[in-house]
């Protein structure tokens, strides 16, 4: 997982955090579907979180090419 | 402190640190990703139940524990299919009566049954045979399966959520609730124990007895098992009274 944001720079040579977070997003429900590992809590935050931000970010990007300004 | 959970908070303190660090310090966004990255990874750490006793070794202690009451069994030669109750004290017991299979106990034997000293072997007002603690009896009480649950999410809580004994659970109930019919999808343990598969069916479809037992609140037996190492099917059948 930490591999990721240096395999995604050099090939890609983007410096933009919205792409390292939706990669870490995807490749974690990915994961947790394969492994399937038993969690203390019943809600999973930690996806939770990342889909959160994973949303935060896109909306950036659609904005940004809609031309519209967020706050 | 458990390994786990040290592990876990040193990931995510020193995650947090270097994403800081590499955001607002250095202006470096591989940086501060990578940072992010080391976070995620010690949260995930710190959420994930750690193991302490390794799958296998369970597995081995549950089939050393089904071959002694194999072993009991087959010097008793019973094969008669067990009654599942769940006694005043809370633990469940599992009858194996000496008569056949056709003859069936009234209500108000099971309740004699109750109120009596536990023995292992059983002589009571024309009711005679093995008690015994069936395997699932603790796992029951630890999965906090109470009476008046919905049979099927009992299972499923107890079998999938709780215990990993199964991928998924099925039921459904006949007769007015005195029938259940359930399918277990891929049981993850089996028995090659003859006279304890024939009375107290296989492991998985043990548990699920004692869960029936305590669901319903009345003595409960498996009349009929169909047992692949991809599914089980199962006929339970309540006994005695309400």
């Amino acid at each position: 997982m930490a591999m990721i944001p240096f395999t995604v720079f050099t090939f890609l040579n983007t410096n933009d955090l919205g792409i390292f977070v939706s990669a870490y997003t995807i490749e974690y429900f990915a994961l947790r579907l394969i492994m399937n590992p038993k969690l203390r809590l019943r809600v999973d935050v930690l996806g939770l979180i990342l889909l959160v931000l994973f949303v935060y970010f896109v909306a950036l990007r659609v904005a940004n090419i809609l031309g519209v300004a967020l706050p | 402190m458990e390994r786990n959970t040290l592990v876990g908070i040193d990931f995510l303190l020193m995650g947090s640190i270097i994403s800081a660090l590499g955001f607002f310090l250095a202006d470096s966004i591989p940086i501060a990703s990578f940072g992010f990255a080391l976070a995620v990874i010690g949260a995930l750490i710190l959420l994930i139940v750690p193991e302490p006793v390794p799958q296998d070794a369970l597995k081995a202690l549950l089939k050393d524990a089904v071959r002694n009451v194999e072993i009991i069994l087959e010097e008793s030669g019973l094969r008669n299919r067990a009654y599942f109750m769940k006694m005043e004290d809370g633990e469940i017991r599992a009858l194996i009566p000496l008569t056949g299979n056709d003859s069936k106990p009234a209500a108000t034997q099971f309740a004699e049954l109750d109120k009596a000293p536990r023995r292992f072997i059983v002589n009571l007002k024309g009711m005679r045979g093995l008690l015994v603690i069936p395997p699932g009896n603790e796992m029951v009480r630890l999965a906090k399966v109470e009476k008046g649950d919905d049979l099927e999410e009992a299972l499923r809580s107890t079998l999938v959520e709780y215990s990993d004994l199964a991928r998924g659970v099925l039921a459904i109930e006949e007769n007015g609730g005195k029938i259940a019919k359930v399918q277990i999808t891929k049981p993850q343990l089996g028995s090659d124990s003859p006279y304890f598969n024939d009375a107290l069916g296989t492991p998985v479809s043990c548990v699920a007895g004692c869960v029936a037992a305590v669901v319903r609140g009345t003595p409960v037996r498996i009349v009929e098992e169909r047992y692949d190492p991809s599914f089980i099917r199962l006929t339970l059948e309540g006994a005695g009274g309400s």
